[in-house]
């Protein structure tokens, strides 16, 4: 039975009364799996990582972080745990590299104390692990989307986590980044342990790289599971209100799901019924 | 601009303090009055002025009008750049100055209220009202701005502007209706200017600093964070809230202790930050300190040129900063406008 | 019922003068015509129309006269609205509508204090919030201050004669009275000289020439008994100042320098490129003033610990030390009237002492 390092319980979201964003959620994540969140827009797939990260606080139910309840810890003490990656983000000063990534040491640093040469080590060690290194002196606002996300990303490993919760990171990188990324992070998980909830659009990514696949379905669970249990082209179909149907892989168990076009089906019932008096029509299935 | 390490931060900062300290004897040579500098004769002066023995002649010129004046200069100077640099930080907005969350407006109104109410034209009683009326603005602008205990950035921004825009409004109605003789003393105060004070009073206003000080320098790191974003900046371990309420507070309380006693100097909070800024980089742990020092020196020597350059008359120091500051603003919008195309 | 015209005069300038509509109060057109046979009512409409010394014939008391004269004042009107300043002008004699009881509106304290001076006071309709001196002149209508009063306030009171000044007052509101064709009589005096001349000049305006002429000649007396007083002293340093905090000194060109001259005394800002200086403090210990005049209350009379302490803070000045600072109204020095005079014996005195009779 792996461990539970983050378990939510019961977990209710609202930002107006009412109008219940997240409810009675309850799912786990387990030491060193990946777990991707997908739904559609709206399903409460950001505000989940918000409350998990301790900026929201809940209406009901329990974070239990390490089987302690959330609230127990102090905000540097969590800090030290849970690291978060945000879709995107905006600095207004002019950082360079390696000080954005020192940043992630802050809960380790008491109010006047300076970074020490060990706490440089780590930086550069998580900026050398995302691929980094030689950003290092760049300026922050001056580098690519793809760039400054890792350079997020190995700030938030600086804070030597636990536990990385990213919210949609690949959404504003290209294909090439995207998986480069993916692949880090699955890399890492497997070096350091580290157990990752990411949440993303793409239900392929999340397919290919997630252990498990946590669906949301304007805030409850659709479903909870290994992908190709989980995405199942009917069920997911319906939440997305979208035709989807699965192509299988060859070497992989893990589904592919694609859109259904009408304008496919109206040309593969054309091409089926032109061969009606030869062969059968390649219906897809 | 390398990383703010213990060894780079003293030195600068350091350097920093050198260079006040020869400012400040800079300036005791300097000003309308021609003074022999007769080494050993001053020396006696400053030691009797140790002693609060009465001066005469050059002595008292140096040592009564012109250090304290110097020391006025840059504590106000410095408090009002260290105040400038915390706004910038907390607002994360460029173009942010010590007066943004309604000082200026309030300290004026309540400056010229003291003007009228004191049956002389001592200004006796105008520092008072001057430092009530800022606190009442920044309370006004703080509590419209607070919503559910929690203060966000950009309601607190517009109701700065708003609180100022009313106390402008009010400022005009006192000088239309109030008699014409208050006028140019009001127009004055508004402009900025350092009168050589008591050291007592020296005294007192470097004692109303120091809480403010401590409060911000210690917020280094925080600052940092902050550029981040207000989420990351409290998934890092920092209580925003709290910081914004206290930055707010404590950056408002040095302004109004500045502006107590100088008036409305203008610019110097908006320059001296993004001079530091642009020469060491965002770092608050430095940025911080090296404003504080370095605004000090700035408002001196704007003050040394304001006493001298229609000598034997002087002009209010703010009118310096001004001359100064048009054209860094706009050189300041030109640059900023520059990263925004990008 | 008067038709008015007036350019403005500033003493010492003349400048353009324009015409102006005339204004018409309560013209009721027919109980304006003279009786028939009777040239004393016309001559209230048309002061042109008075009788010679040989006796020019009478109107016809008929129809036809009252024709003509209707016909007449219309064509004045129409003359005077087309803007035609040079045949309305002539003949109109302005003395004469102020001879008997003019209304007076005095729009400064100094002019106040003049037309009091000349026995006028009591034809005073409105002053200003400033005028405090006589202290009948307190009683007086008010009707702003001096740059906010109300073109409707000035135009209620029905004026005769409007006096003004060209620094202090509003120049837009004294453009307008014009326009509405009132008299508006405008002084700017900037030396003890001229502000005689505006005694003279108002004076003659109000009719009160001799007395007018009389009073500067008193003025000029006491002018030359104190010059006479000190002169041959040795005269002495002074530092005046207007205000303490910012410490405002008494320039060139004010009248404050000028009187300090004439009282035996040196002014310490009269280096100064601009009348109104504000000085450190570290040139008046430089200078090393023996007299200071703190002229920045208008009760002089109380004690102000403040003046005290601000003072006492600068032992090392010669007038601090000797315990020479003394303190003055600041209308006897600001306000361009007579009591300028006033001023400079006093200051006189406080400089020399030894050279009058100082009686308490």
């Amino acid at each position: 039975m792996k461990f539970k390092t983050l378990e939510v319980r019961g977990l209710s979201f609202s930002f107006e009364p009412g109008k219940p964003v997240l409810s009675q959620l309850t799912f786990a994540l387990e030491t060193g799996e990946m777990l991707g969140v997908i739904g559609p827009n709206g399903s409460g797939k950001s505000t989940l990582i918000r409350v998990l990260a301790n900026a929201l606080a809940p209406d009901s139910g329990q974070i239990l972080v390490k089987e302690m309840a959330i609230q127990k810890f102090s905000r540097r003490e969590l800090a030290r745990k849970i690291a978060v990656i945000p879709q995107q983000s905006q600095i207004d000063f002019p950082f360079r590299v390696l000080e954005v990534v020192l940043m992630g040491r802050a809960p380790y640093l008491k109010r006047f104390e300076l970074e020490s040469k060990r706490d440089l080590e780590i930086a550069r060690a998580a900026l050398a692990s995302t691929d980094g290194l030689e950003l290092e002196n760049r300026f922050i606002d001056e580098i690519s989307g793809g760039e400054k996300q890792r350079v997020i990303l190995a700030r938030a490993l600086a804070q030597e986590p636990e536990i990385l919760l990213a919210d949609e990171p690949t959404t504003y990188l290209d294909l090439h980044h995207q998986t480069k990324f993916m692949s880090l992070l699955s890399e890492l998980r497997r070096q350091k342990n580290i157990s990752i909830l990411f949440s993303t659009h793409d239900l392929n990514l999340a397919s290919l790289f997630a252990d498990r696949i946590l669906v949301l379905d304007r805030g409850q669970v659709a479903g909870l599971g290994k992908p190709e249990e989980v995405l199942e082209a009917d069920i997911i179909s319906k939440i997305y209100g979208i035709r989807l149907k699965a192509v299988p892989r060859i070497l992989s168990k893990k589904p592919l799901l694609v859109p259904e076009l009408d304008s496919e089906m109206t040309a593969l019932k054309n091409y089926a019924t032109k061969s009606e008096d030869g062969s059968q029509g390649q219906a897809d299935q | 601009m390398a990383l703010v390490t213990r060894s780079r931060l003293f030195s600068i900062l350091g350097l920093f303090l050198l260079a006040l300290i020869f400012s400040i004897l800079f300036a005791l040579f300097f000003g309308p009055a021609r003074i022999n500098f007769n080494f050993f004769e001053m020396t006696r002066q400053f030691i009797a002025l140790l002693r609060s023995e009465p001066l005469s002649g050059d002595g008292a010129i140096v040592f009564r009008v012109r250090l304290p004046r110097a020391l006025l200069a840059v504590l106000v100077g410095g408090g009002l750049a260290l105040a400038g640099a915390s706004f910038q930080a907390l607002l994360r907005n460029p173009l942010a100055d010590p007066y943004i969350l309604g000082v200026s407006g309030g300290s004026a109104f309540a400056a010229i209220i003291g003007m009228i109410f004191s049956s002389s034209f001592s200004f006796g009683a105008v520092p008072i009202f001057a430092f009530l009326g800022a606190l009442a603005a920044i309370f006004l602008a703080i509590a419209a701005a607070r919503t559910s205990g929690k203060l966000p950035v950009i309601t607190l921004l517009l109701a700065g502007v708003v609180v100022n825009a009313f106390f402008a409004a009010l400022v005009m109605f006192l000088l239309s209706v109030s008699s014409s003789r208050h006028l140019p003393s009001a127009i004055y105060w508004m402009m900025g200017q350092i009168s050589s004070r008591s050291y007592s009073a020296i005294g007192l206003t470097a004692l109303y600093y120091l809480p403010a000080l401590l409060v911000l320098l210690a917020l280094g790191r925080d600052f940092n964070l902050f550029a981040l974003g207000e989420e990351p900046a409290g998934q890092l371990g920092v209580n925003v809230e709290r910081s914004k309420l206290l930055v707010s507070i404590f950056a408002s309380l040095l302004t109004a202790v500045a502006v107590s006693v100088s008036g409305l100097i203008g610019f110097v909070g908006l320059m001296v930050p993004h001079i530091i800024r642009m020469a060491f980089g965002p770092d608050h742990r430095l940025l911080l300190p090296a404003s504080f020092l370095f605004g000090g020196i700035f408002l001196l020597l704007c003050d040394l040129v304001a006493r001298v350059i229609i000598a034997p008359a002087e002009l209010p120091v703010g009118v310096i900063t001004a001359i100064l500051g048009g054209p860094f603003f706009i050189w300041l919008l030109h640059r900023s406008r520059e990263q925004f195309s990008r | 019922m008067k038709i008015r015209r007036g350019p403005a005069t500033v003493n010492g300038e003349k400048s353009a003068s324009y015409a102006t509509v005339p204004r018409i109060p309560g013209w009721e057109g027919e109980r304006m015509l003279p009786k028939p046979g009777n040239l004393a009512g016309l001559q209230d409409t048309f002061p042109e129309v008075r009788e010679s010394p040989d006796k020019s014939p009478r109107l016809p008391d008929s129809e036809l006269g009252i024709f003509v004269v209707r016909k007449f004042f219309m064509c004045a009107i129409f003359l005077a609205l087309a803007g035609n300043s040079l045949s309305c002008r002539k003949g109109l004699s302005q003395d004469k509508d102020l001879a008997s009881s003019p209304r007076i509106v005095s729009l400064a304290p100094n002019l106040t204090e003049i037309v009091f001076a000349l026995s006028m006071g009591d034809h005073l309709a409105g002053v200003t919030d400033f005028c405090d001196y006589p202290p009948e002149a307190r009683t007086k209508p008010r009707l702003g201050g001096l740059k906010n009063i109300s073109l409707e306030a000035v135009l209620a009171k029905n004026p005769d004669i409007i006096f003004a000044t060209k620094d202090g007052n509003d120049l837009t509101l004294i453009a307008e009275l014009q326009r509405f064709g009132l008299k508006v009589e405008a002084y700017q005096p900037r030396t003890i000289d001229e502000v005689l001349d505006t005694i003279l000049g108002i004076g003659k305006e109000l009719g009160r020439q001799n007395q007018a002429e009389q009073l500067v000649a008193h003025l000029r007396d006491q002018g030359r008994f104190v010059v006479n007083s000190v002169a041959g002293a040795k005269p002495v340093s002074v530092l005046l100042a207007y205000q303490r905090e910012p410490l405002i000194l008494a320039g060139p060109g004010t009248f404050a320098d000028d009187l300090i001259k004439k009282a035996g005394g040196i002014n310490i800002a009269a280096d100064a490129k601009i009348p109104y200086p504000i000085y450190s403090m570290e040139i008046v210990i430089a200078k090393r003033p023996e007299f200071i005049l703190d002229v920045s209350m208008s009760e002089p009379d109380s004690v102000d610990k403040a003046r005290e302490q601000f003072w006492s803070r600068w032992p090392d000045i010669p007038a601090v030390k000797n315990g020479k600072v003394a303190v003055m109204n600041p209308d006897l020095i600001n306000r361009p009237g007579p009591r300028l005079f006033t001023g400079l014996i006093q200051m006189a005195e406080i400089l020399h002492p030894e050279r009058f009779k100082v009686k308490k």
